[in-house]
């Protein structure tokens, strides 16, 4: 297999969903065209891997796809792992305090002398007879059929991983810890390549969320009007996320967040600090500078964009609620800027509760459309998100000396107020609002629509910060100097 | 990140081991329904022939019957098993609409077959056209007969079937009767046929009155041939085994007496075989009500249990109860079958004399009871590993059954005469124990065949 500088662990996203992350990595890509860089997939399954949104440029050398879910069992070999194996198992099982970085290490090796592959592991006698002790000697009582498909599923793409053939590469860049930073560490105990650890939002979190609402898993508390705990398949889930994010963070060279607030997470879920970095997102500055002339709204409506997927996440209601509110204070154009056919349903939800509230007039689903054109037409840029790492589309607006409206989470509040030091003297470059409050979203709509002086104080904020800490060059700048630091030094581009 | 928790919820829920609870039988009327109504009609034939009724055209008449219950049987029981999953399968999905075009197109199938082979076999056989037409019509209603069949069983409208087998009977005596003093040996082959006809008729009205007309195509039906392989391989090397050592024992010189061509019986044997399985209907019709009420509960049971997020408690304290339910019952068989056969053997002098049989059968019919109450048990045991969904060793079960046959039968031929019958004991005597050894611990490691092994096959 060819050797690359850089190979990218990408899970669930690039290049085949369209977002954050995967725009992230394609200009990364594109921004470092001296680097070669190779490109792991990891994906549930083959039909996830549909038709790729991105043209991939031409520094990416090489591709390869992972199945984490995939259940291609048939094809396996059957094998019993040694009964030694399974004793030193069971200690490693015994002892949670052993989890983490070396342990990355010791799954690796006894593995590998066992010939444990995610087939023996599903198929042999030993593990099976492993996985009832396991559940006889803890004395659980409690489904054990859900027990069976858990104990797979939770173990089954940890091993299918191990089977990957890795690529050789001077680093592992992954996008995200969970599977993919598991993978790259896993590369990293077994020598001759780097680590580093770039999250965007914070998986684990995310994943916490999406357990706690999951009704995938068995909730042996369902139905009942007293729960005494957690349920017992979630907690198995939701460790099983913080156990290979622990071992993403124990084994990286270098982990990246992309504001403050992710970064004190990080933190506080056991990174090193000597190793972490804060690198915001940036943006083409170039672009946008064109589009900073003064605006003027005396003779027209106050023109108010949302940019962003149609939703539920991005809480495109309370946008929407926000525009009737301040329609009743003031004349003003709103635009929903963004594909509709992510979430249909809900998309429907929006558009019928916009009729609801007579706004058809004042208020404009424009579909998908390129925002640079839209960012020239508009005088405010709304976030309404119940969840963002560092917004984009913030950042492009502020680029175009758009001020904005954003919420309290994520990264949202230091991108409109500044982060420390020169950064908050800049002084804030648009408004930050609670989560869910049209009331608070509509005054804040209303108070620039009215106070052009304010309006024109956010807004050279806005162009002075992104121009100061949110330049794409800058971002490229970072990652070439942290790749050279760690050992990549490409050839220069002919 | 999306996608990840959505495709989990779809591998958590495609277990892959619902397949035992689609609530199909192999029942074991189906399984040894045919062959005991076919030992009945050759034992009443042959009685018949013996009490007086002797004649050449007897003779062809009998041997023209003899093939034709073996071929359909052997063919029949090659596809049954693996229509009555496909049944099964349908049924689950509540897809009743491709009972009949699959009935259809398995008949259709099934005919062709039969018409190619009894072709081949009777250009080797020197008889009038009309006797080889007729014999090829009582082919064709006999097999037909076992297929629709086996349609009905799976939708357990035994009442049907027992009513058409009565009618059919009837009318197979009668019109043979009448048809051989009328118009000779194809009268009497017609005649004959005219009863399976009776019956074949009746159980396709049951099932176009059930399951409508065969209006579109069957789907899944060539991927179920497919991927229940064994099932057919089981089918097949299990029936050829039922039938191989009258096989042999027909064209072995010790024992064939040529009655036409290539057409051969060996009355020294058959006549006392088809007897003496007559021998086993109360230990299968025990099984058969048994496994109907008390296995077939516990073993629901089990699935219920283990499907409706049970602990491995229950799930063990399941499958202990379904072992010994089976332990059980098959203990009360014993009890029952043990002293019934030991009587048949002690006291087949008697049924000789009162039957006016040929006395050189005498210890064929001996061995022939002791090895048809192994066989019953070894049949008891292919059923249930296929209610367990122990396909590959039910497939090894079958092979050895018929291997096994074959070689000892053809061993004891030298072993003289008085030897003739034990090859087919000692064959099922060893399938028994293998199958003895193979089902306990099946059931012993139950848990993991079904979790870990079953969704695999």
């Amino acid at each position: 297999m060819q050797r690359v500088d850089v190979c990218l662990l990408v899970e669930g996203a690039y290049p085949y969903v369209t977002g954050g992350v995967s725009s992230w990595v394609h200009r990364l890509i594109q921004g470092l065209p001296e680097v070669r860089f190779g490109l792991l997939e990891l994906l549930p399954d083959r039909a996830y891997a549909q038709q790729s949104r991105y043209d991939i440029p031409a520094n990416v050398v090489l591709r390869q796809q992972i199945y984490l879910f995939e259940t291609d069992a048939r094809d396996g070999v059957f094998r019993e792992p040694d009964s030694s194996f399974m004793a030193q198992l069971s200690r490693l099982h015994a002892d949670d305090a052993t989890l983490g970085c070396p342990f990355v290490k010791t799954i690796d090796r006894l593995a590998q002398t066992a010939r444990l592959g995610a087939f023996q592991l599903e198929t042999a006698r030993a593990t099976w007879q492993f996985l009832t002790n396991m559940y006889r000697q803890r004395g659980h009582d409690i489904s054990f059929i859900d027990y069976v498909w858990n104990w797979r599923a939770t173990h089954g793409p940890v091993l299918r991983l191990r089977e990957v053939p890795l690529p050789a590469a001077g680093i592992y860049h992954a996008m995200s810890t969970g599977y993919a930073g598991f993978l790259a560490a896993l590369a990293r105990v077994r020598g001759g390549t780097r680590f580093i650890l770039t999250e965007h939002g914070l998986y684990t979190r995310e994943r916490d969320i999406e357990i706690v609402q999951a009704d995938w898993i068995y909730d042996e508390w369902a139905g009942r009007s007293t729960r005494t705990d957690e349920p017992f398949f979630k907690r198995w889930w939701r460790r099983q996320y913080r156990f290979l994010g622990k071992m993403a963070y124990e084994s990286a060279d270098r982990i990246v967040a992309l504001n403050g607030v992710n970064h004190g997470l990080q933190l506080a879920a056991g990174a090193d600090p000597t190793r972490c970095a804060i690198i915001p997102n940036g943006v083409a500055l170039a672009r946008f500078r064109d589009l900073r002339g003064t605006r003027d709204w005396r003779d027209r409506p106050f023109r108010v964009g949302f940019i962003g997927r149609v939703v539920p996440i991005k809480d495109v209601k309370t946008f929407i609620r926000a525009v009737q509110l301040a329609s009743v204070a003031r004349p003003i154009a709103a635009f929903v800027i963004g594909p509709l056919n992510e979430d249909p349903g809900y998309a429907q939800e929006c558009v019928t509760l916009s009729e609801m509230l007579n706004l058809s007039d004042i208020l404009q689903f424009v579909g998908a459309a390129d925002v640079r054109d839209w960012l020239s037409q508009l005088d405010l840029v709304v976030l309404t998100s119940v969840s963002e790492a560092q917004p984009l589309v913030l950042i492009e607006a502020m680029a175009s000396g758009i001020p904005v409206i954003g919420t309290r989470v994520g990264g949202c509040p230091e991108l409109i107020v500044g982060r420390e030091g020169i950064d908050q003297s800049f002084g804030p470059s648009g408004i930050v609002t609670p989560v869910a409050s049209p009331q608070a979203t509509a005054a804040a709509i209303c108070e620039l629509a009215n106070s052009p002086l304010r309006y024109q104080a956010m807004s050279q904020a806005a162009v002075r910060r992104v121009e100061h800490g949110y330049d794409e060059q800058q971002l490229f700048d970072r990652y070439r100097s942290m790749y050279r630091e760690l050992g990549v030094s490409p050839r220069k581009p002919n | 990140m999306a996608g990840i928790g959505f495709t989990l919820r779809r591998m958590l829920n495609e277990g892959g081991i619902l397949g035992p609870l689609k609530a199909f039988h192999y029942a074991v009327i189906i399984t040894s329904g045919p062959w005991l109504i076919s030992s009945l009609s050759l034992a009443v034939l042959s009685i018949y022939g013996a009490l007086g009724a002797e004649s050449h055209e007897f003779e062809i008449f009998l041997a023209l019957v003899g093939y034709a219950l073996a071929a359909s049987l052997i063919n029949v029981g090659t596809i049954h098993q693996v229509a009555s999953r496909y049944l099964a399968d349908r049924l689950y999905e509540n897809q009743p609409e491709f009972f009949a075009p699959a009935f259809s197109m398995l008949l259709a199938g099934l005919l062709l077959v039969q018409t190619v082979l009894a072709v081949l076999f009777f250009t080797q056989v020197p008889l009038p056209l009309a006797v080889l037409v007729a014999s090829l019509i009582m082919l064709l209603a006999i097999s037909g007969t076992w297929l629709a069949m086996t349609f009905l069983s799976a939708a357990k409208d035994y009442r049907a079937i027992a009513w058409a087998f009565v009618g059919g009977g009837l009318v197979a005596i009668v019109a043979s009767i009448n048809g051989g003093q009328h118009f000779g040996l194809t009268g009497q082959i017609l005649g004959f046929t005219c009863g399976y006809l009776f019956c074949f008729a009746t159980l396709v009205v049951r099932i176009t009155i059930e399951f409508g007309l065969p209006l579109v195509r069957p789907r899944h039906l060539q991927t179920a041939l497919v991927r229940f392989w064994p099932l057919i391989v089981i089918g097949f090397a299990y029936n050829l085994g039922v039938w191989i050592d009258k096989i042999l024992c027909w064209y072995h010189p010790n024992t064939r007496k040529v009655v036409v061509g290539a057409l051969h019986v060996a009355p020294i044997y058959d006549n006392a075989m088809y007897l003496a399985y007559l021998s086993i209907i109360p230990a299968l019709a025990l099984f058969l009500v048994r496994v109907e009420t008390d296995f077939y509960d516990t073993y629901r049971t089990y699935f219920s249990i283990l499907l409706g997020r049970g602990t491995l408690n229950e799930i063990e304290a399941a499958r202990i109860r379904m072992r010994d339910t089976l332990w059980r019952n098959t203990a009360l068989i014993l009890k029952v079958q043990i002293p019934l056969s030991a009587l048949l053997i002690l006291g087949a002098p008697a049924i000789f004399h009162a039957l006016n049989l040929n006395w050189a059968s005498i210890f064929v019919f001996r061995f022939g009871c002791l090895g048809a109450l192994f066989h019953a048990l070894h049949l008891m045991i292919l059923i249930v590993l296929l209610y367990l969904e122990y396909r590959i060793e039910a497939l090894s079960l079958a092979l050895v059954f018929v291997t096994t046959n074959a070689a000892f039968t053809w061993l004891a031929f030298d072993w003289g005469n008085a030897y003739l019958g034990i090859g087919y004991t000692i064959a099922c005597g060893i399938t028994l124990v293998v199958g003895a050894v193979m089902l306990s611990s099946a059931l012993d490691e139950l848990d993991f065949h079904v979790f870990v092994r079953q969704p695999l096959l």
